[in-house]
């Protein structure tokens, strides 16, 4: 229990991970991986996140107070980084989005099987 | 500071600001190219200056990013290693897009011409802050934007295959980095530090202390099996043979050549600076990564055999080459890692010249790439087949040719490691070696035999045989006889076409392929490099060992 | 005079027996190309069943693989997990002397407020013209796939092509013949708020959360619900593709080269002239300001131009 108590950020990210992780790997249908590939990343920002809390601290904005201490901020660093991270996947996102809608006009279909088997049965050189 | 150090920098912003810049000389046809090849040879010059600069002084050098030293800015860090790694990237980065020139106007839309050398200028970008970068989530920022290009290049040449090969890369390469990510968020977690040697002292302590133990092996394993999966590593292959071989000869060659070495690089300098060489030996990381290496070494040629498609060939036997990497690093060693960045360098200079002088042979057999349609091939295209022929001895591994110099290092490293590994790498050095000289040498042999007769010969492997059936006027039935009569200049019609059609058959076998001159520079200088590789191999292990000193 | 027939019948050479054949109604008369074209594809056309039976098979595989391995990655997350520091606790590695000097000194390093953006945009700077290049790059990877330029097509293309134009001009057609009048008069109002909002959160990005990220989504969304209630051709006159193309390479020109001094400078020990300002002023903060703005018009032309090339092709 204690596990639980202390971790369930973590936990939860985790979890979701491994969730996104399935999605991505097993449907068949390309919009469905794409949710997925996005949870995969959300629960990285989620653990990313976590790491910085600290109870009792505030946000590190220093409004009027020109002498910092530390012991007052959490901790800035996991926020820059899951800012940057988001950009990435948001731009990740898009290009696959943009494939996924190149090959519907083409094969009319979204299931990644029937697009393998019909791009098998394409002449050379199509 | 000398004014030469400030070269990782230069060329990284410099590939950077040529590939934001181009949209606006759009207009100017060739116009994107010409800036683009000019400002890729600059930073080969660049790099190659800092690199004797470097090692005359055997020196290794930390460069600010910023006005804050680590570990709270930015740093990049390099060395005679790093510097050897980015002039080979230039190098073979300018030969690719001279020699596939052609191939790239003709393959890519012209209005989106412009936009395929902005991906080629962001790649060789990426692989230069891969190569120099000293921190870690830098590293994951320049991989997606290698992941991104990369896929790019690949989905520049419209067709259908090519874009459902660029969403099976794209999908493995998201999973890569998501673990990439993953790994360096728990490494941050549990260590709090970004940069890498701060990060190797952390890892130290808590190897050390022993409590540790689980969470570091994992950490170690995810960031192993990311870059696993971003370089065709063996069981994550699937996605490289359709991206290799249905991409344009230049994205061919790049993606071969340069894009999956830029990941190992990376793993390379975690491993010195991250994850100590003891740290891997004791977790045994190192020994799954061999494992995996000699499977990908044997697997990659084994399927390599089954094929009938040139660039699919070659892309198979990319994974095999790749298995020979994994297992240099798996093997743990002073030796094992100079072998393998020198099977690094030696792939990166030989496969580049088979995809392209592939694609010179497919040229002259009617632009397709089977095994029937490529026999005699290489009497059209002297060059091309001389470069493949070349291409080929490398690759198995032939004396005074490139691929040798790197099995003689396996082979030294394996013999001078422990009793485990020893059988293990020289019996799969052994069979592999069989296996590439099986299918290249079949290969070789297909593109010199001449056809049995020549006229009759494209002929007979032509499926369409141009059969005209002449159109009938009239058919009178009466009486049980078949009375057709024909419109002489109906006839005489057809039988005009048909001569037509036959002479410009003829005429599409028989004319000389005149060669560009880019393609002509490059594969000379690609044969040339190999052969000075093969023979003047000396100066350049000493470079690698000093840098791995200095690492 | 049967006799005479059955002669006559038994007389006709083969050729014609194929054709009695065709009358009759049992098999088409093949020219010669069909022979050979069938006799070279059958056995392609196995070949081709065989590596569909193949792709099947090794599909099955790959699932069972793929849910073992996933469920045994799981189980072995949850268990390192464990090792982390608890959530919330002060002694955690990760706040160390790092995270404390950001803090501590980043106002009088930097000038900004805002610990997190002077640590995006000064002390890690790199990261971020990565991350903007990032976005560059994924904009000109949709443009090189969706955007529909006139070029040289064969025959089959063209007339796909011309199909798709027909179908955008006729939804454009529809779209100003019945407008969204609801939408039009809630944007009269909204659209202006939504960009002042956006400037102000962008320009304020060193003072108070926000930066360049934030309030160039906010303006992208205001862009778009412009292109959205008002029509395509309204938003063309004031953003077609030479202004996106202008505005995102001149706006990530700057960026870099502002960085290019910053980092010159700061590898070459020089001094930079650059001064930090007054904190809490607008005009504080070093480049943060400039760096912000940059980003800000980058991220909302991009958003725009995702949102006009998934819907019409075109900028």
């Amino acid at each position: 229990m204690d596990y639980i108590l202390n971790h369930y950020y973590e936990i939860a990210s985790m979890i979701l991970f491994g969730i996104g992780l399935m999605g991505l790997l097993l449907h068949n249908n390309l919009v469905k991986k794409a949710i997925g590939l996005n949870i995969m990343d959300t629960a990285v920002y989620l653990y990313l996140a976590s790491r910085g809390f600290v109870f009792g601290r505030v946000a590190p904005i220093l409004g009027d107070n020109l002498s910092p201490d530390a012991a007052q901020y959490i901790n800035p660093i996991p926020a820059g980084l899951v800012l940057t991270g988001i950009v990435v996947s948001v731009s990740t996102t898009a290009f696959f989005l943009a494939l996924i809608q190149r090959l519907y006009k083409k094969y009319h279909t979204l299931n990644l099987d029937e697009i393998m088997i019909k791009s098998k049965q394409e002449k050379e050189g199509e | 500071m000398p004014f030469i150090y400030n070269v990782p920098f230069i060329s990284i912003l410099l590939m950077l600001i040529v590939a934001m810049m181009t949209p606006f000389i759009r207009k100017w046809g060739k116009a994107a190219c010409t800036v683009n090849l000019a400002s890729v040879i600059f930073t080969g010059a660049l790099n190659a200056a800092l690199l004797v600069n470097l090692v005359q002084n055997d020196a290794s050098f930390t460069y600010m990013m910023g006005h804050f030293p680590a570990p709270f800015g930015n740093e990049l860090k390099a060395g005679p290693y790093e510097a050897l790694i980015a002039t080979v990237f230039c190098f073979v980065m300018a030969l690719s897009i001279i020699g596939g020139l052609r191939n790239v106007f003709e393959d890519v839309k012209s209005k989106k011409q412009y936009l395929y050398f902005i991906m080629l200028d962001l790649l060789l970008c990426s692989l230069l802050a891969l190569t120099y970068t000293n921190d870690m989530f830098t590293g994951y920022v320049f991989i997606e934007i290698n992941t991104i290009a990369s896929c790019a290049i690949v989905m520049a040449k419209d067709s259908g295959k090519t874009i459902v090969a660029t969403t099976r890369y794209m999908i493995m390469s998201a999973i890569g980095s998501g673990l990439f990510l993953l790994g360096i968020s728990m490494l941050y977690g549990i260590t709090g530090h970004l940069l890498m040697e701060p990060l190797g002292e952390s890892v130290r302590m808590l190897w050390a202390s022993g409590q540790y133990t689980i969470p570091l092996v994992t950490v170690i394993g995810i960031v192993s099996v990311a870059i696993a999966i971003k370089s065709a590593l063996y069981p994550f292959h699937s996605w490289l043979p359709s991206a290799h071989a249905s991409a344009t000869s230049t994205s061919s060659s790049i993606l071969s050549g340069l894009v999956l070495k830029g990941y190992i690089v990376l793993l390379i300098k975690s491993v010195y600076r991250v994850f100590t060489p003891e740290i891997m030996q004791e977790s045994h990381i190192a020994d799954v990564l061999l494992v995996l290496g000699v499977l990908g070494m044997m697997m990659g040629s084994v399927n390599a055999l089954r094929e009938r498609h040139l660039k699919r060939m070659a892309a198979y036997s990319s994974v095999a080459q790749i298995g020979y990497i994994f297992m240099g690093i798996g093997i743990n060693s002073e030796i094992g890692i100079i072998a393998a960045t020198l099977h690094i360098i030696s792939h990166a200079i030989t496969k580049p010249m088979l995809f392209l002088s592939a694609t010179g042979l497919a040229n002259v057999s009617g632009h397709s790439y089977d095994f029937k349609k490529l026999r005699g091939a290489a009497h059209k295209n002297k060059l091309a087949g001389i470069a493949f022929t070349i291409g080929g001895m490398s690759m198995i591994g032939i004396p005074l040719f490139a691929g040798f110099v790197s099995k003689l290092f396996f082979s030294v490293g394996a013999i001078e490691s422990d009793w485990f590994r020893l059988p293990i790498v020289l019996v799969a050095l052994a069979v592999s070696t069989a296996l590439n000289a099986v299918y290249y040498l079949g290969a070789i042999i297909n593109i010199w035999r001449l056809p049995e007769e020549h006229h009759e010969g494209h002929h007979a492997y032509s499926e369409e045989v141009p059969v005209i059936s002449t159109p009938v006027k009239h058919v009178d039935l009466t009486g049980y006889k078949l009375n057709a009569t024909y419109d002489h200049k109906d006839v005489e019609k057809v039988r005009d076409e048909a001569e037509q059609a036959l002479a410009e058959e003829h005429a599409h076998h028989d004319e000389k392929h005149r060669n560009s001159a880019g393609f002509v520079i490059a594969m000379v200088l690609f044969i040339a490099s190999n052969f000075g590789f093969g023979i003047f191999y000396e100066p350049i292990v000493r470079i690698i060992q000093m840098g791995i000193k200095l690492l | 005079m049967e006799e005479k027939e059955k002669k006559q019948l038994s007389s006709v050479p083969e050729k014609h027996n194929a054709f009695v054949d065709w009358v009759n109604g049992e098999e088409r008369p093949k020219t010669e190309k069909k022979v050979i074209r069938e006799n070279i594809r059958r056995p392609k056309k196995e070949k081709k069943e065989d590596e569909i039976k193949n792709y099947r098979k090794f599909k099955k595989v790959y699932i069972g693989l793929a849910i073992a391995m996933c469920c045994a990655f799981i189980v072995l997350l949850l268990v390192v997990v464990n090792f982390d520091p608890s959530f919330g606790i002060i002694d955690a590695p990760t706040n160390n002397e790092v995270s404390a000097k950001y803090i501590e000194d980043g106002l009088a390093d930097t000038g900004a407020t805002n610990v997190i953006a002077s640590m995006i945009l000064d002390y890690r700077a790199f990261d971020t013209l990565g991350e903007s290049t990032v976005l560059f790059s994924a904009v000109a990877a949709v443009i090189i796939l969706l955007r529909r330029d006139e070029e040289k097509r064969n025959a089959k293309e063209q007339a796909e092509f011309d199909k798709e134009t027909a179908v955008i001009k006729e939804e454009t057609l529809t779209e100003e013949k019945y407008p969204n009048i609801i939408l039009q008069v809630i944007s009269k109002f909204v659209i202006p708020i939504i960009f002042i909002f956006g400037i102000y959160v962008v320009l304020n990005g060193h003072l108070s959360p926000g930066g360049g990220f934030s309030g160039g989504a906010i303006i992208g969304a205001g862009l778009i619900l412009y292109a959205v209630s008002f029509g395509d051709r309204k938003a063309k006159k004031f953003f077609n593709f030479k202004i996106f193309t202008a505005i995102t390479s001149g706006a990530l020109l700057t960026y870099a080269g502002l960085k290019c001094y910053s980092f010159y400078t700061g590898a070459n020990h020089l001094h930079s002239i650059i001064s930090t300002g007054t904190p809490g002023a607008i005009l504080s903060g070093g480049l943060i300001l400039p760096l912000n703005i940059c980003v800000g018009f980058i991220v909302a032309c991009t958003m725009f131009g995702f949102y006009k090339l998934f819907s019409k092709g075109e900028i």
